[in-house]
């Protein structure tokens, strides 16, 4: 029967123009989740504590972890797609292995050893060709044809940022051994995706996925410092397991789960 | 071996009486647009081609298949969900469709045809022989209805039929009117292609073909894409 007292939806307005905003409250979440916890480390006195390893690793893998299955997520959404699926695929695949390598280098640790390279250097290290297929496979979809301005600036950040660290830490250890290239190895390849990172804010930055690479790009760009952070301070023998730069990464990768998920709510 | 044998087809062309709602979109674009939606699907996958239907719909109250023949509606919802991107997106398509190959003088540019479906309906066009007498009729001048179908002999009724499949599927495209002794206005119609080129290599058939200076300047794709 129909009832006279029912109520009726306001149709929803058509929006003239999409918009897509960062939600400034999830950064927020973010850094103060990230700050929080490496205020408990600092609770630890003793940097080699047993406890403090155990913590520590257990965050250096969830995190990369959550931003791996939030790609799966959305290379699922996308699955038979020849761009997106194939590349979020592999970008999560990178997440992945960044989580199975700090579980490799705990059981090291556990065993008292730590050698340099490690098979833990190696899983780390797929990491970067992983993230640049991704970025590589969306700007070559979406823009086959870039400036030449932009493809200098593209060049010449991780030339710049590489010879930066070539150069201190050259300086400092007088010898191009195993351990400067393997240092090297992961600045170049941090580079080189903190590069094509941006490319990929620049080509979407007029459309509403620009806000989910911007974030995307953000979380690079963390990722990107802490690795180069991280390199320095191992060049000096600084790093601990409580060491402000561990909060960089565990940023980097939730600000990434975060663009994966902004990814699979606009498109 | 290489066998290869190009043929060339001086294409003559065509007058027409069809309702002006089919005149509204360029012939090239109707011919791409036949191939456009697969590709959409097949690149960014049935959630994001839901997607923008959706938000097209939402804007232009029109589907896909519509929008695909309004370029300009499908583009400004691509630009939306993919800024700049969208012109990587909309070439990428195309370069599976066609390749456009570079030459000094825009107009005078060929065109290899990569989709299948768009090269099976150019070479039944010209396979049929009343549709290849059509298409000569109408290559050098466009003409009325009639006067293709009394240029290249063919019957009345089936001559109508046969001008109005190629009308539908891009390969016949308007240009100009002219007025007959009672003083109707009719649409004269023209082919859209100057000259096409077919190769077979190694048991593969290769069309090409050279559009009119017209459907080139006329077609929103080629404007938006290629030139």
């Amino acid at each position: 029967m129909f009832r006279l007292n029912r109520r009726v939806k306001e149709p929803a307005e058509v929006p003239q123009k999409l918009e897509e905003k960062i939600n400034y409250k999830v950064f927020g979440l973010i850094f103060a989740a990230v700050i929080a916890f490496q205020m408990y480390l600092y609770t630890f006195k003793n940097p080699d504590d047993p406890q403090l390893s155990l913590i520590a690793t257990l965050a250096d893998f969830i995190t990369p972890l959550v931003a791996a299955i939030a790609g799966f997520f959305v290379s699922k959404r996308y699955w038979n797609s020849e761009v997106f699926g194939k590349s979020y695929l592999a970008l999560s695949l990178g997440m992945m292995m960044n989580a199975f390598a700090e579980m490799i280098y705990y059981a090291y640790e556990q065993q008292g050893q730590t050698p340099s390279p490690s098979i833990a250097d190696w899983v780390w290290l797929s990491f970067y060709p992983l993230t640049f297929y991704h970025l590589a496979k969306n700007i070559s979809f979406f823009k086959p044809k870039i400036s030449i301005g932009v493809k200098s600036l593209v060049i010449l950040l991780p030339i710049l940022i590489t010879a930066v660290y070539a150069f201190l830490e050259y300086g400092q250890e007088q010898a191009a051994d195993t351990t400067f290239f393997l240092g090297l190895a992961y600045i170049v390849g941090s580079a080189v995706i903190l590069s094509g990172a941006i490319l990929g804010a620049l080509v979407f930055r007029q459309g509403v996925l620009g806000i989910a690479w911007l974030v995307l790009a953000l979380g690079i760009v963390l990722t990107t410092i802490g690795d180069n952070w991280y390199s320095y301070l191992d060049v000096y023998n600084q790093y601990t397991l409580n060491h402000p730069v561990n909060l960089l990464w565990y940023a980097g990768y939730l600000v990434i789960a975060y663009a994966l998920y902004k990814h699979k709510k606009i498109i | 071996m290489l066998l290869t044998v190009v043929i060339f087809y001086d294409i003559q062309l065509i007058l027409c009486l069809i309702p002006a709602y089919q005149t509204s979109m360029s012939g090239l674009d109707t011919l791409i647009a036949r191939s456009l939606d697969s590709t959409i699907r097949e690149n960014l996958g049935e959630q994001t081609y839901q997607k923008l239907e959706r938000r097209l719909f939402e804007r232009h109250g029109i589907g896909f298949t519509q929008a695909v023949e309004d370029f300009r509606k499908l583009d400004s919802v691509l630009r939306e969900f993919f800024g700049n991107g969208a012109e990587g997106v909309e070439r990428q398509i195309i370069d599976k469709i066609m390749i456009l190959e570079q030459s000094k003088r825009q107009e005078k540019r060929w065109i290899t045809i990569e989709d299948q479906s768009l090269t099976k309906l150019i070479l039944e066009s010209l396979g049929d022989e009343d549709k290849k007498n059509i298409l000569n009729a109408v290559i050098d001048e466009s003409r009325i209805i009639s006067d293709i179908l009394e240029t290249s002999r063919i019957p009345q009724t089936s001559g109508y039929r046969k001008v109005n499949t190629l009308i539908q599927s891009g390969m016949l495209i308007p240009e100009g009117f002219a007025t007959t002794h009672d003083g109707k206005r009719v649409t004269k119609y023209r082919s859209v292609f100057e000259n096409i080129s077919i190769e077979i290599v190694k048991n593969k058939v290769i069309v090409k073909v050279q559009p009119t200076k017209e459907s080139l300047k006329n077609s929103h794709i080629m404007q938006l894409v290629c030139l």
